[in-house]
Protein backbone atom coordinates (compact mmCIF):
# COMPACT_ATOMS: atom_id res chain seq x y z
CA UNK A 1 0.00 0.00 0.00
CA UNK A 2 1.14 3.09 -0.89
CA UNK A 3 1.41 6.56 1.33
CA UNK A 4 -1.47 8.24 -0.36
CA UNK A 5 -4.11 5.11 0.42
CA UNK A 6 -2.39 4.35 3.59
CA UNK A 7 -2.92 8.51 4.52
CA UNK A 8 -6.69 8.58 3.09
CA UNK A 9 -7.51 5.35 4.98
CA UNK A 10 -6.12 6.87 8.52
CA UNK A 11 -8.14 10.48 7.62
CA UNK A 12 -11.48 8.49 7.07
CA UNK A 13 -11.47 7.64 10.33
CA UNK A 14 -11.57 11.39 11.67
CA UNK A 15 -14.90 12.11 12.11
CA UNK A 16 -16.45 14.80 13.74
CA UNK A 17 -18.78 13.63 17.13
CA UNK A 18 -22.16 13.53 16.30
CA UNK A 19 -22.84 16.09 19.20
CA UNK A 20 -21.05 18.79 17.64
CA UNK A 21 -22.85 18.44 14.11
CA UNK A 22 -26.22 17.85 16.18
CA UNK A 23 -24.82 21.72 17.48
CA UNK A 24 -23.71 22.62 14.44
CA UNK A 25 -27.44 22.00 13.02
CA UNK A 26 -28.59 24.19 16.00
CA UNK A 27 -26.47 27.62 15.25
CA UNK A 28 -29.79 29.37 13.53
CA UNK A 29 -31.84 28.91 16.78
CA UNK A 30 -29.66 29.32 19.28
CA UNK A 31 -28.48 32.99 16.99
CA UNK A 32 -31.93 33.64 17.35
CA UNK A 33 -32.36 32.75 20.88
CA UNK A 34 -29.42 34.91 21.48
CA UNK A 35 -30.34 38.04 19.76
CA UNK A 36 -33.55 37.58 21.79
CA UNK A 37 -32.24 37.48 24.89
CA UNK A 38 -29.74 40.77 23.41
CA UNK A 39 -33.12 42.80 22.66
CA UNK A 40 -33.77 42.28 26.59
CA UNK A 41 -29.92 42.87 27.71
CA UNK A 42 -29.69 46.15 26.36
CA UNK A 43 -32.51 48.23 28.26
CA UNK A 44 -31.27 46.17 31.01
CA UNK A 45 -27.46 47.51 30.75
CA UNK A 46 -28.82 51.15 30.06
CA UNK A 47 -30.75 50.99 33.56
CA UNK A 48 -28.34 49.84 35.17
CA UNK A 49 -25.54 52.62 33.95
CA UNK A 50 -28.07 54.77 34.79
CA UNK A 51 -28.23 53.47 38.44
CA UNK A 52 -24.78 53.16 39.05
CA UNK A 53 -24.15 56.74 37.72
CA UNK A 54 -26.68 58.26 40.28
CA UNK A 55 -24.89 55.89 42.81
CA UNK A 56 -21.82 57.66 42.14
CA UNK A 57 -23.16 61.00 42.12
CA UNK A 58 -24.40 59.86 45.89
CA UNK A 59 -20.67 58.94 46.86
CA UNK A 60 -19.56 61.89 45.99
CA UNK A 61 -22.25 63.89 47.72
CA UNK A 62 -21.06 61.77 50.94
CA UNK A 63 -17.71 62.52 51.05
CA UNK A 64 -17.89 66.14 50.14
CA UNK A 65 -20.03 66.13 53.35
CA UNK A 66 -17.60 64.64 55.67
CA UNK A 67 -14.98 67.09 54.16
CA UNK A 68 -17.09 69.91 55.04
CA UNK A 69 -17.91 67.89 58.73
CA UNK A 70 -13.63 67.75 58.80
CA UNK A 71 -13.38 71.50 58.68
CA UNK A 72 -15.37 72.29 60.64
CA UNK A 73 -13.87 70.68 63.71
CA UNK A 74 -15.52 67.23 64.08
CA UNK A 75 -12.76 65.20 63.47
CA UNK A 76 -12.03 62.52 65.60
CA UNK A 77 -9.01 62.87 68.86
CA UNK A 78 -5.37 62.63 67.91
CA UNK A 79 -3.21 59.49 68.23
CA UNK A 80 -1.25 59.36 71.17
CA UNK A 81 2.14 59.04 70.83
CA UNK A 82 2.74 62.56 68.66
CA UNK A 83 5.23 65.06 69.91
CA UNK A 84 3.57 68.24 68.95
CA UNK A 85 0.61 68.37 66.65
CA UNK A 86 -0.75 71.06 64.42
CA UNK A 87 -4.62 72.01 64.57
CA UNK A 88 -6.86 73.59 62.25
CA UNK A 89 -8.58 72.57 58.82
CA UNK A 90 -5.51 71.43 56.73
CA UNK A 91 -4.99 71.89 53.37
CA UNK A 92 -1.84 70.21 51.96
CA UNK A 93 -0.76 71.45 48.52
CA UNK A 94 2.07 71.04 46.72
CA UNK A 95 4.19 74.03 46.15
CA UNK A 96 4.39 73.65 42.35
CA UNK A 97 0.64 74.31 42.59
CA UNK A 98 -1.28 76.93 41.27
CA UNK A 99 -0.57 79.68 44.03
CA UNK A 100 -0.19 83.85 44.28
CA UNK A 101 2.41 84.00 46.46
CA UNK A 102 4.18 81.05 46.22
CA UNK A 103 7.44 80.07 43.97
CA UNK A 104 5.74 78.02 41.38
CA UNK A 105 7.81 74.92 39.11
CA UNK A 106 6.49 75.33 35.48
CA UNK A 107 7.32 71.98 34.76
CA UNK A 108 4.68 70.08 36.62
CA UNK A 109 0.98 70.75 37.78
CA UNK A 110 0.65 68.50 40.76
CA UNK A 111 -1.71 69.09 43.58
CA UNK A 112 -2.58 67.19 46.41
CA UNK A 113 -4.97 68.33 48.91
CA UNK A 114 -6.26 67.27 52.07
CA UNK A 115 -9.56 68.25 52.97
CA UNK A 116 -11.03 66.79 56.53
CA UNK A 117 -12.01 63.06 55.80
CA UNK A 118 -11.38 62.67 52.22
CA UNK A 119 -8.09 63.16 50.09
CA UNK A 120 -7.76 64.36 46.77
CA UNK A 121 -5.01 63.43 44.50
CA UNK A 122 -5.10 65.60 41.34
CA UNK A 123 -2.09 64.32 39.11
CA UNK A 124 -1.79 67.18 36.57
CA UNK A 125 1.78 67.26 35.08
CA UNK A 126 2.28 69.93 32.22
CA UNK A 127 0.27 68.04 30.19
CA UNK A 128 -3.22 66.89 29.81
CA UNK A 129 -3.03 64.37 31.72
CA UNK A 130 -6.37 62.74 33.32
CA UNK A 131 -7.37 63.67 37.05
CA UNK A 132 -7.36 61.01 38.96
CA UNK A 133 -9.29 61.12 42.65
CA UNK A 134 -7.99 58.75 45.31
CA UNK A 135 -10.99 57.12 46.93
CA UNK A 136 -11.93 58.64 50.24
CA UNK A 137 -8.97 57.77 52.94
CA UNK A 138 -11.17 58.52 56.24
CA UNK A 139 -14.57 57.85 56.46
CA UNK A 140 -13.58 54.49 56.61
CA UNK A 141 -10.05 54.67 58.74
CA UNK A 142 -6.85 53.53 56.50
CA UNK A 143 -3.81 51.81 58.03
CA UNK A 144 -0.71 53.65 57.50
CA UNK A 145 0.24 50.78 54.68
CA UNK A 146 -3.17 51.22 53.00
CA UNK A 147 -3.32 54.87 52.88
CA UNK A 148 0.49 54.63 51.94
CA UNK A 149 -0.13 52.28 49.28
CA UNK A 150 -2.94 54.57 47.81
CA UNK A 151 -1.01 57.17 47.44
CA UNK A 152 2.69 55.45 46.36
CA UNK A 153 4.38 56.61 49.26
CA UNK A 154 7.21 53.83 49.68
CA UNK A 155 7.46 51.91 52.68
CA UNK A 156 10.36 53.26 54.23
CA UNK A 157 8.50 56.54 54.04
CA UNK A 158 5.87 55.73 56.94
CA UNK A 159 6.66 57.13 60.39
CA UNK A 160 7.75 54.31 63.00
CA UNK A 161 6.38 53.64 66.45
CA UNK A 162 7.88 56.14 68.46
CA UNK A 163 10.85 54.39 69.75
CA UNK A 164 12.01 54.46 73.76
CA UNK A 165 15.37 56.12 73.27
CA UNK A 166 14.24 58.65 70.45
CA UNK A 167 11.48 60.12 72.88
CA UNK A 168 14.33 60.78 75.57
CA UNK A 169 17.58 62.15 73.54
CA UNK A 170 16.74 61.79 69.56
CA UNK A 171 13.21 63.12 69.38
CA UNK A 172 13.19 67.36 69.82
CA UNK A 173 10.60 69.28 69.41
CA UNK A 174 9.71 72.29 67.10
CA UNK A 175 7.66 75.27 68.17
CA UNK A 176 6.28 78.10 66.54
CA UNK A 177 5.74 80.98 68.66
CA UNK A 178 4.01 82.97 66.29
CA UNK A 179 2.15 80.86 64.08
CA UNK A 180 0.95 81.92 60.74
CA UNK A 181 -1.66 80.18 58.23
CA UNK A 182 1.48 79.13 56.48
CA UNK A 183 4.11 76.24 56.70
CA UNK A 184 6.16 74.72 53.79
CA UNK A 185 8.37 71.76 54.21
CA UNK A 186 10.13 69.51 51.60
CA UNK A 187 9.84 66.12 51.81
CA UNK A 188 11.47 62.66 49.72
CA UNK A 189 7.85 61.65 48.35
CA UNK A 190 8.86 58.99 45.88
CA UNK A 191 12.59 58.26 47.85
CA UNK A 192 14.22 60.20 45.32
CA UNK A 193 12.81 63.55 44.41
CA UNK A 194 13.04 66.16 46.85
CA UNK A 195 9.63 68.49 46.36
CA UNK A 196 8.11 70.94 48.26
CA UNK A 197 4.79 70.91 49.94
CA UNK A 198 2.70 74.03 51.34
CA UNK A 199 0.70 73.65 54.39
CA UNK A 200 -2.23 76.45 54.73
CA UNK A 201 -4.14 76.56 57.87
CA UNK A 202 -7.49 78.07 58.80
CA UNK A 203 -6.46 81.71 59.69
CA UNK A 204 -7.00 82.12 63.28
CA UNK A 205 -6.70 78.81 64.20
CA UNK A 206 -3.73 77.61 66.97
CA UNK A 207 -1.52 75.56 64.49
CA UNK A 208 1.15 74.21 66.90
CA UNK A 209 -0.07 72.47 69.89
CA UNK A 210 2.98 71.70 72.18
CA UNK A 211 3.38 68.04 73.64
CA UNK A 212 1.03 66.91 75.96
CA UNK A 213 -1.40 69.52 75.88
CA UNK A 214 -5.12 68.33 74.21
CA UNK A 215 -5.31 69.45 70.91
CA UNK A 216 -8.15 71.51 69.48
CA UNK A 217 -8.60 68.82 66.31
CA UNK A 218 -6.34 65.82 65.12
CA UNK A 219 -4.50 65.82 61.73
CA UNK A 220 -1.22 66.99 61.58
CA UNK A 221 1.58 65.19 63.80
CA UNK A 222 5.34 66.07 63.13
CA UNK A 223 8.31 63.93 64.86
CA UNK A 224 11.85 65.32 64.14
CA UNK A 225 14.20 62.69 64.76
CA UNK A 226 18.19 63.43 65.31
CA UNK A 227 20.71 60.43 64.03
CA UNK A 228 24.26 60.95 65.12
CA UNK A 229 26.38 59.62 63.04
CA UNK A 230 28.19 56.56 63.08
CA UNK A 231 31.75 55.62 61.42
CA UNK A 232 32.36 58.63 59.98
CA UNK A 233 28.87 59.02 58.67
CA UNK A 234 27.44 62.51 58.83
CA UNK A 235 25.33 63.40 61.18
CA UNK A 236 20.88 63.07 60.33
CA UNK A 237 18.27 64.97 60.75
CA UNK A 238 15.14 63.97 60.05
CA UNK A 239 11.31 65.61 60.60
CA UNK A 240 8.12 63.51 59.97
CA UNK A 241 5.10 64.68 59.66
CA UNK A 242 1.58 62.65 59.07
CA UNK A 243 -1.43 64.31 58.52
CA UNK A 244 -3.96 61.85 59.17
CA UNK A 245 -3.06 58.75 57.62
CA UNK A 246 -0.57 60.47 54.93
CA UNK A 247 2.77 60.73 55.96
CA UNK A 248 5.87 62.89 54.35
CA UNK A 249 9.20 63.01 55.61
CA UNK A 250 12.20 65.54 55.25
CA UNK A 251 15.94 64.80 55.98
CA UNK A 252 19.01 66.49 55.93
CA UNK A 253 22.67 65.50 56.32
CA UNK A 254 24.62 68.57 56.38
CA UNK A 255 23.06 71.14 58.80
CA UNK A 256 23.68 70.56 62.21
CA UNK A 257 20.97 70.42 64.82
CA UNK A 258 20.48 73.72 65.01
CA UNK A 259 20.52 74.82 61.47
CA UNK A 260 17.89 72.22 61.12
CA UNK A 261 15.74 73.46 64.14
CA UNK A 262 15.83 76.97 62.50
CA UNK A 263 15.05 75.18 58.99
CA UNK A 264 11.86 73.75 60.85
CA UNK A 265 11.12 76.59 62.36
CA UNK A 266 11.48 78.66 59.71
CA UNK A 267 9.62 76.25 57.24
CA UNK A 268 6.73 76.07 59.80
CA UNK A 269 6.30 79.67 60.15
CA UNK A 270 6.54 80.08 56.55
CA UNK A 271 9.99 81.45 56.37
CA UNK A 272 8.54 85.11 56.11
CA UNK B 1 -39.26 35.58 8.75
CA UNK B 2 -40.41 31.96 10.14
CA UNK B 3 -39.51 31.03 6.35
CA UNK B 4 -36.14 32.33 6.21
CA UNK B 5 -35.16 31.03 8.90
CA UNK B 6 -36.14 26.88 8.26
CA UNK B 7 -34.55 27.80 4.48
CA UNK B 8 -30.94 28.49 6.54
CA UNK B 9 -31.48 25.79 8.52
CA UNK B 10 -32.01 23.58 5.54
CA UNK B 11 -29.20 25.20 3.54
CA UNK B 12 -26.98 25.09 6.91
CA UNK B 13 -27.46 21.27 7.11
CA UNK B 14 -26.41 20.66 3.66
CA UNK B 15 -23.97 22.84 3.95
CA UNK B 16 -22.79 20.78 7.24
CA UNK B 17 -23.37 17.44 5.69
CA UNK B 18 -21.10 18.33 2.46
CA UNK B 19 -18.19 20.39 4.03
CA UNK B 20 -18.25 19.50 7.83
CA UNK B 21 -15.58 16.46 7.45
CA UNK B 22 -13.27 18.58 5.51
CA UNK B 23 -13.02 21.27 7.88
CA UNK B 24 -12.78 18.89 10.86
CA UNK B 25 -10.19 16.43 9.31
CA UNK B 26 -7.92 20.09 8.23
CA UNK B 27 -7.93 21.40 11.16
CA UNK B 28 -6.86 17.52 12.89
CA UNK B 29 -4.51 17.24 10.88
CA UNK B 30 -3.42 20.74 12.17
CA UNK B 31 -3.78 20.98 15.36
CA UNK B 32 -3.52 17.43 16.24
CA UNK B 33 -5.84 17.50 19.08
CA UNK B 34 -10.38 16.67 18.51
CA UNK B 35 -11.32 19.61 21.23
CA UNK B 36 -9.31 22.46 19.36
CA UNK B 37 -10.17 20.25 15.44
CA UNK B 38 -14.25 20.72 17.12
CA UNK B 39 -13.91 24.20 18.65
CA UNK B 40 -12.37 25.37 14.49
CA UNK B 41 -15.24 23.56 13.30
CA UNK B 42 -18.17 25.32 15.20
CA UNK B 43 -16.26 28.67 14.73
CA UNK B 44 -15.93 28.16 10.66
CA UNK B 45 -19.23 27.29 11.00
CA UNK B 46 -20.05 29.99 12.20
CA UNK B 47 -18.66 32.96 10.24
CA UNK B 48 -20.34 30.82 7.95
CA UNK B 49 -23.85 31.74 9.06
CA UNK B 50 -22.60 35.08 9.64
CA UNK B 51 -21.39 35.97 6.46
CA UNK B 52 -23.59 33.71 4.26
CA UNK B 53 -21.12 33.44 1.34
CA UNK B 54 -22.67 32.78 -1.96
CA UNK B 55 -20.78 29.90 -3.67
CA UNK B 56 -20.36 30.43 -7.62
CA UNK B 57 -19.56 26.28 -7.35
CA UNK B 58 -18.87 23.53 -5.10
CA UNK B 59 -15.36 23.41 -6.11
CA UNK B 60 -15.67 27.32 -4.61
CA UNK B 61 -17.45 26.03 -1.61
CA UNK B 62 -14.58 23.69 -0.40
CA UNK B 63 -12.26 26.72 -1.10
CA UNK B 64 -14.09 28.67 1.27
CA UNK B 65 -13.90 26.28 3.86
CA UNK B 66 -10.63 24.89 3.17
CA UNK B 67 -8.98 28.70 3.79
CA UNK B 68 -10.97 29.93 6.42
CA UNK B 69 -10.17 26.49 8.14
CA UNK B 70 -6.33 27.41 7.76
CA UNK B 71 -6.87 30.33 9.36
CA UNK B 72 -8.66 29.79 11.73
CA UNK B 73 -6.24 27.02 12.88
CA UNK B 74 -3.57 29.67 12.62
CA UNK B 75 -5.26 32.06 14.74
CA UNK B 76 -5.43 28.73 17.36
CA UNK B 77 -1.60 28.28 17.13
CA UNK B 78 -0.84 32.51 17.77
CA UNK B 79 -3.04 32.29 20.78
CA UNK B 80 -1.44 33.30 23.65
CA UNK B 81 -2.63 30.13 25.99
CA UNK B 82 -1.61 28.41 22.55
CA UNK B 83 1.82 29.57 23.35
CA UNK B 84 1.95 29.10 26.59
CA UNK B 85 0.58 25.37 26.63
CA UNK B 86 2.16 22.16 25.19
CA UNK B 87 -0.50 20.44 23.57
CA UNK B 88 -1.75 17.02 24.42
CA UNK B 89 -1.24 14.80 21.54
CA UNK B 90 -4.31 12.93 22.09
CA UNK B 91 -5.19 11.02 18.57
CA UNK B 92 -1.72 9.11 19.20
CA UNK B 93 -3.55 7.71 22.55
CA UNK B 94 -6.24 5.81 20.60
CA UNK B 95 -5.03 5.28 17.34
CA UNK B 96 -5.53 2.07 15.49
CA UNK B 97 -1.80 0.71 15.70
CA UNK B 98 -1.56 0.28 11.93
CA UNK B 99 -1.54 3.72 11.82
CA UNK B 100 0.00 4.86 14.88
CA UNK B 101 3.26 4.75 13.01
CA UNK B 102 2.18 6.73 10.20
CA UNK B 103 0.38 9.25 12.91
CA UNK B 104 3.38 9.91 14.39
CA UNK B 105 5.45 10.84 11.55
CA UNK B 106 3.10 12.98 9.83
CA UNK B 107 1.99 15.03 13.70
CA UNK B 108 6.21 15.48 13.47
CA UNK B 109 5.90 17.52 10.82
CA UNK B 110 5.97 21.66 11.46
CA UNK B 111 2.36 22.76 11.03
CA UNK B 112 2.95 24.22 7.70
CA UNK B 113 4.16 21.65 5.86
CA UNK B 114 1.11 19.17 7.66
CA UNK B 115 -1.71 21.79 5.90
CA UNK B 116 0.37 20.80 2.61
CA UNK B 117 0.51 17.32 2.89
CA UNK B 118 -3.12 17.25 3.79
CA UNK B 119 -4.51 19.03 1.16
CA UNK B 120 -1.80 17.33 -1.44
CA UNK B 121 -2.54 13.86 -0.32
CA UNK B 122 -5.99 13.81 1.04
CA UNK B 123 -7.50 16.61 -0.96
CA UNK B 124 -6.11 15.83 -3.99
CA UNK B 125 -5.20 19.49 -4.93
CA UNK B 126 -2.30 20.55 -6.90
CA UNK B 127 0.43 22.67 -5.80
CA UNK B 128 -0.76 25.26 -8.17
CA UNK B 129 -4.74 24.79 -6.06
CA UNK B 130 -2.62 24.94 -2.41
CA UNK B 131 -0.38 27.54 -3.37
CA UNK B 132 -3.67 29.84 -4.09
CA UNK B 133 -5.68 28.56 -1.11
CA UNK B 134 -2.24 28.88 1.14
CA UNK B 135 -1.50 32.08 -0.95
CA UNK B 136 1.49 31.13 -1.09
CA UNK B 137 4.10 30.35 -4.20
CA UNK B 138 3.67 27.24 -6.36
CA UNK B 139 7.47 26.85 -5.71
CA UNK B 140 7.25 27.38 -1.95
CA UNK B 141 4.74 24.74 -2.06
CA UNK B 142 6.47 22.30 -3.86
CA UNK B 143 9.61 22.67 -1.93
CA UNK B 144 7.72 22.52 1.72
CA UNK B 145 6.21 19.22 0.06
CA UNK B 146 9.56 17.99 -0.84
CA UNK B 147 10.95 18.50 2.22
CA UNK B 148 7.99 16.60 4.06
CA UNK B 149 8.46 13.91 2.06
CA UNK B 150 11.78 13.47 2.79
CA UNK B 151 10.77 13.99 6.43
CA UNK B 152 8.61 11.24 6.26
CA UNK B 153 10.55 8.70 4.35
CA UNK B 154 13.05 9.70 7.07
CA UNK B 155 10.35 9.02 9.95
CA UNK B 156 8.72 5.84 8.28
CA UNK B 157 12.07 4.64 7.29
CA UNK B 158 10.68 2.91 3.76
CA UNK B 159 7.65 1.21 5.73
CA UNK B 160 5.71 2.72 2.56
CA UNK B 161 6.42 3.60 -0.73
CA UNK B 162 4.79 5.93 -4.05
CA UNK B 163 5.27 9.09 -2.06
Amino acid sequence: MDFKEKYRQMNERIVPSPAVIRALTELPARKQRRLGWMRGAIPAAVCICLALTFWMGHGVKIAEDSSKAFLNNQAPPPEAGGKASLSGGVQMEEKAAAEDDAPTDQGSLEKVELRGGTLYLNRKPSSDRAETVLPEMNTEMKTMEEAAELLGIPEGMLPPELPADLQEDGLFSVQMDSPSNRAEFSYRADGEELRSVVLRFTAGDSLWKPPGTESLISGVQVWAFYEPGLEGSPEKYSAKFRINTVSCQVETENLTRTEFTALLESLLTGGE
Amino acid sequence: MEAQTLCAEDCLVQTIEKYAELVYRLAFSQLKNQSDAEDVLQEVFLRYLRKQPAFESEEHGKAWFIRVTVNRCRSVWGSAWRRHHAELDESLAAEDPDYLDLRAAVCSLPKKYRAVIHLFYYEDYTTAKIAALLRLKESTVRAQLTRARAMLREQLKGDWDGF
